[in-house]
């Protein structure tokens, strides 16, 4: 040890001293944390018994999301008029979507509901205690939306109604937002216009860590995902996943985000696929809104 | 795990994981909130835990994980830097050489500050550091050597700049 670098010695005997930890007292007793620990145990047991019902809706409910609620609809993402392309960029908010007869050609008659049920599930499969103590609540009125290259979009502040839901846990967060627009060609320009941001987002340099897998789940859906390091160029240590679902006037935002797993990249993807069952329930409770 | 146990398992070691949660994350608070936490699951799951050594690392790294989350979750704005359970520990006034040390480790890459501080704080084996982080020996090796040279020269520099 005697011909180490002088500076390495200091290193070494600075970590030395910080070795010895400073007394610090628990602000809980230990029987407290035991009490917290005793109503975590039962928070989950209880939930674990709803469980059951919810896998079966999700059976049916995936078949949905897969399949498209409605195959003749044509593709919100690829608009067919030139004219109708504007080129959204993250420096260029793009204004608010509006419905253009170029941009929906086929979408007819308006859809006759344009409220939200009170028991619509959009909780489900979400714990009913977030981690702070307090309650899992559906609300009414715009939700938070999504950042998307330092841009809110998606709270819903232009549809007829809106609900929203989110779950804070320890490691996880979700959220979901359903907008029922005034009628499908409504909601299916918020769809376009929302694909296009997003493209325009990820081919940006604010956008390197947004990768797009768009309408991997049916021709009415658009998912992409947000990576996080720490520090720059440091591991993956979080991934959040987007998914927009549109059944007739309604749009479904359902976002969660959780530990890394990468970026997803199929709609087989791990993170992908179980988001899509716990969602599911939701898109089939939907089919109100589909048109005809 | 009976609760005598556990108390006495608390009691031991909350102090020492407060303090290594600390050097890994630069926040005494959060790593205090993470920590006792981390041991509010640690009974709710109680049966799940070994009886042997392996308990303060899991302890560490669900602490670990909570506060990496917490810290994600303010970096989008969703949190408020506040403290989960609003209830703060009571430590002494701190030492500036400390200070300067955690400061110090904050500035190095995370892989590193991480090694550095199981190795050198929590005592740990290199073969144990590399199990916990999952990562092979040679590259926790690695990881030592380069976080002491930037180390050496953080502190050198801060010596110099104070």
């Amino acid at each position: 040890m005697a011909d180490l670098d002088p500076r390495e010695r200091d290193v070494l005997d600075a970590l030395d001293d910080l070795r010895q930890p400073d007394h610090v007292w628990p602000a809980l007793d230990a029987a407290s944390v035991r009490g917290l620990g005793d109503r975590r145990r039962r928070r989950r047991q209880a939930a674990a018994g709803g469980l059951v019902a919810v896998v079966a809706a999700a059976a049916v409910g995936s078949a949905v999301l897969l399949t498209g609620s409605d195959e003749a609809a044509p593709l919100p993402a690829t608009s067919p008029s030139a004219t109708a392309t504007p080129s959204p960029s993250p420096s260029a908010a793009p204004s608010t979507p509006t419905p253009s007869p170029s941009e929906s050609p086929t979408e007819a008659e308006p859809s006759e509901t344009t409220t939200i049920a009170d028991d619509i599930p959009l909780a489900v499969g979400y714990p009913d205690i977030n981690e702070d103590g307090t309650e899992v609540v559906v609300e009414r009125g715009p939700g938070e939306g999504v950042m998307v290259c330092d841009q809110r979009i998606l709270t819903g502040g232009d549809a007829a109604s809106v609900a929203s839901v989110r779950f804070l846990g320890g490691e996880d967060f979700r959220s979901r937002t359903l907008m029922v627009f005034g009628d499908v060609a409504e909601a299916e320009a918020a769809m376009d216009w929302t694909a296009r941001t997003v493209d325009a987002c990820a081919g940006s340099p604010e956008g390197e860590a947004v990768t797009v897998l768009g309408a991997v789940e049916g021709a009415d859906s658009l998912l992409w995902s947000k990576a996080y390091a720490m520090g720059e160029g440091g591991p993956a240590i979080a991934t959040d996943l987007f998914r927009l679902v549109r059944v007739g006037n309604a749009v479904l935002l359902d976002t969660t985000g959780g530990e890394a797993s990468g970026p997803a990249t199929s709609k087989d993807d791990e993170q992908v696929t179980s988001t899509r069952n716990a969602v599911a329930p939701v898109v089939e409770a939907m089919a109100v809104y589909e048109e005809g | 795990m009976d609760p005598a146990e556990f108390d006495a398992w608390y009691d031991q070691a909350y102090p020492r994981l407060v303090h290594q949660i600390h050097a890994m994350i630069g926040d005494r608070e959060e790593a205090a909130d993470c920590v006792q936490e981390a041991f509010v699951r640690a009974w709710s799951r109680r049966r799940d835990l070994s009886s042997d050594g392996g308990r303060d690392a899991w302890i560490r790294t669900t602490a670990y994980r909570l506060a990496v989350s917490r810290w994600r979750r303010m970096v989008r704005g969703r949190r408020d830097p506040d403290r989960a359970l609003g209830l703060a520990t009571h430590e002494g006034p701190p030492d500036e050489t400390r200070v300067a040390v955690v400061t110090a480790l904050r500035a190095l890459p995370e892989a590193q500050r991480r090694a550095i501080v199981l190795h050198h704080l929590a005592d740990l084996p290199v073969a144990e550091v590399a199990a916990e982080t999952g990562v092979p020996v040679g590259t926790v090796k690695a990881r030592l050597a380069r976080g002491r040279t930037a180390l050496a020269t953080l502190l050198h520099e801060g010596a110099h700049h104070g």
